[in-house]
C-alpha cells in the first residue's frame, strides 16, 4: 500500500510536491497506514489540483499529461491501483459463484451481514459495477500504446504493445469479473 | 458533497490548530496527537491539505528542520484565531446544551 500511496503523490501539483512531498513521503513511510488512506490521498490530490494557482485549462492539461505519462513510466503501479479498485467486486462475485454455482454458501453467508448495508446503497452498487471497467482501463492503458502523427503530408500510426505480467493479470481478472456480471445480468433480465 | 468536504476540511484545520497549540510538531506527530485527543484519525491527504491551507493563511509556520522532520508551530495570528474559534464553539455549545436539557 505504501508504494501505491507513493505513486498517488505524483498526482499532486508540482508546486505542492516541491513544498510538501519530502515530509509527506516520510509520513507515508513511518505512519500507520489504512486502506482508507488510498481514496483520502487520491481525492486530496485532485482537490489540490483544482484549487492550486494557475490557469485552470493549463492545470488540467498538465494533470492529464502527467497521468498519461505515468501510465508508461509506472504501468505496474497503475495496475495495482486497478487491482485495489476491482477487489471488492471480485470478492463479491467469487463468493456469489461459490454459493449459487458451487453450492458452498459458508463464505458468502459469513460476509453478507457486513456487506449488505453497503451493497444496497445506489452509489456503492454503481461503484461496484463500474470497478472492473475502471480497473481494466488502468491495467490496459500501458499495455497498448497508440501513436498517431502527421509527417510529410502523411498520417502515420503505430501500435506498441508492452505487457507487464501484473497488468495482464489485472486486465484478465477485470474482464472475467465484468463478464460474469454481464452473464448474471442477462440471466436475470432476459 | 462539496459542502461536506468543506466542513471536513474546516474540522481538520481546527484539529491541527489545537494539536499545535501547546508545542510545535511534525506531520506524523500531529496525526498521532489528533487521534489521541479526538479519537479521529486524519488521513495523510486530509492532514496535509489542512497544513497547506493553514500555512498559506499564515496561521501556522514551519520551524527549522529536525533531521528529516519539518515541525510546524502556531503563529500569533493562528493562536488568536484558534482562541476566537474555540470561544465561539464554547458559546454555541453552552446554548445548545441548555436547549437540549429542556
Amino acid at each position: 500500500m505504501r508504494s501505491v500511496l507513493a505513486f498517488l503523490v505524483r498526482l499532486y501539483p508540482a508546486a505542492w510536491r516541491r513544498r510538501y512531498e519530502a515530509e509527506f513521503r516520510d509520513l507515508i513511510t513511518d505512519g500507520d497506514l489504512r486502506p482508507s488512506d488510498l481514496p483520502d490521498v487520491f481525492f486530496s490530490a485532485l482537490r489540490a489540483r483544482l484549487t492550486s494557482s494557475g490557469p485552470r485549462p493549463e492545470r488540467m492539461r498538465t494533470a492529464m499529461s502527467q497521468l498519461l505519462q505515468s501510465t508508461t513510466t509506472h504501468p505496474t503501479r497503475l495496475a495495482t491501483v486497478g487491482l485495489v479498485i476491482v477487489l471488492p467486486t471480485l470478492l463479491l462475485v467469487t463468493l456469489s459463484i461459490l454459493k449459487y454455482v458451487v453450492g458452498f454458501a459458508g463464505p458468502f453467508d459469513a460476509v453478507e451481514p457486513f456487506a449488505s448495508p453497503w451493497v444496497t446503497s445506489p452509489i456503492v452498487e454503481t461503484a461496484l459495477i463500474l470497478a472492473p471497467y475502471v480497473a481494466l482501463l488502468l491495467a490496459a492503458m500501458p499495455v497498448v500504446q497508440l501513436r498517431i502523427g502527421w509527417h510529410q503530408s502523411r498520417l502515420n500510426g503505430s501500435i506498441a504493445v508492452s505487457a507487464p505480467a501484473v497488468n495482464l493479470v489485472v486486465a484478465f481478472l477485470s474482464l472475467a469479473v465484468a463478464g460474469v456480471m454481464a452473464l448474471y445480468w442477462v440471466a436475470e433480465n432476459l | 458533497m462539496a459542502r461536506t468536504a468543506g466542513r471536513e476540511a474546516a474540522d481538520a484545520q481546527l484539529l491541527v490548530l489545537i494539536s499545535l497549540a501547546p508545542e510545535p510538531k511534525h506531520g506524523h506527530a500531529i496525526m498521532l496527537d489528533i487521534a489521541a485527543f479526538s479519537g479521529h484519525r486524519l488521513g495523510p491527504g486530509t492532514l496535509y491539505g489542512a497544513i497547506e491551507r493553514l500555512e498559506s493563511a499564515g496561521l501556522i509556520a514551519p520551524e527549522p528542520r529536525v533531521g528529516r522532520r519539518l515541525p510546524y508551530r502556531l503563529t500569533e495570528t493562528g493562536r488568536a484565531f484558534l482562541a476566537r474559534r474555540l470561544a465561539t464553539i464554547e458559546a454555541l455549545s453552552r446554548v445548545g446544551m441548555q436547549r437540549v436539557a429542556r
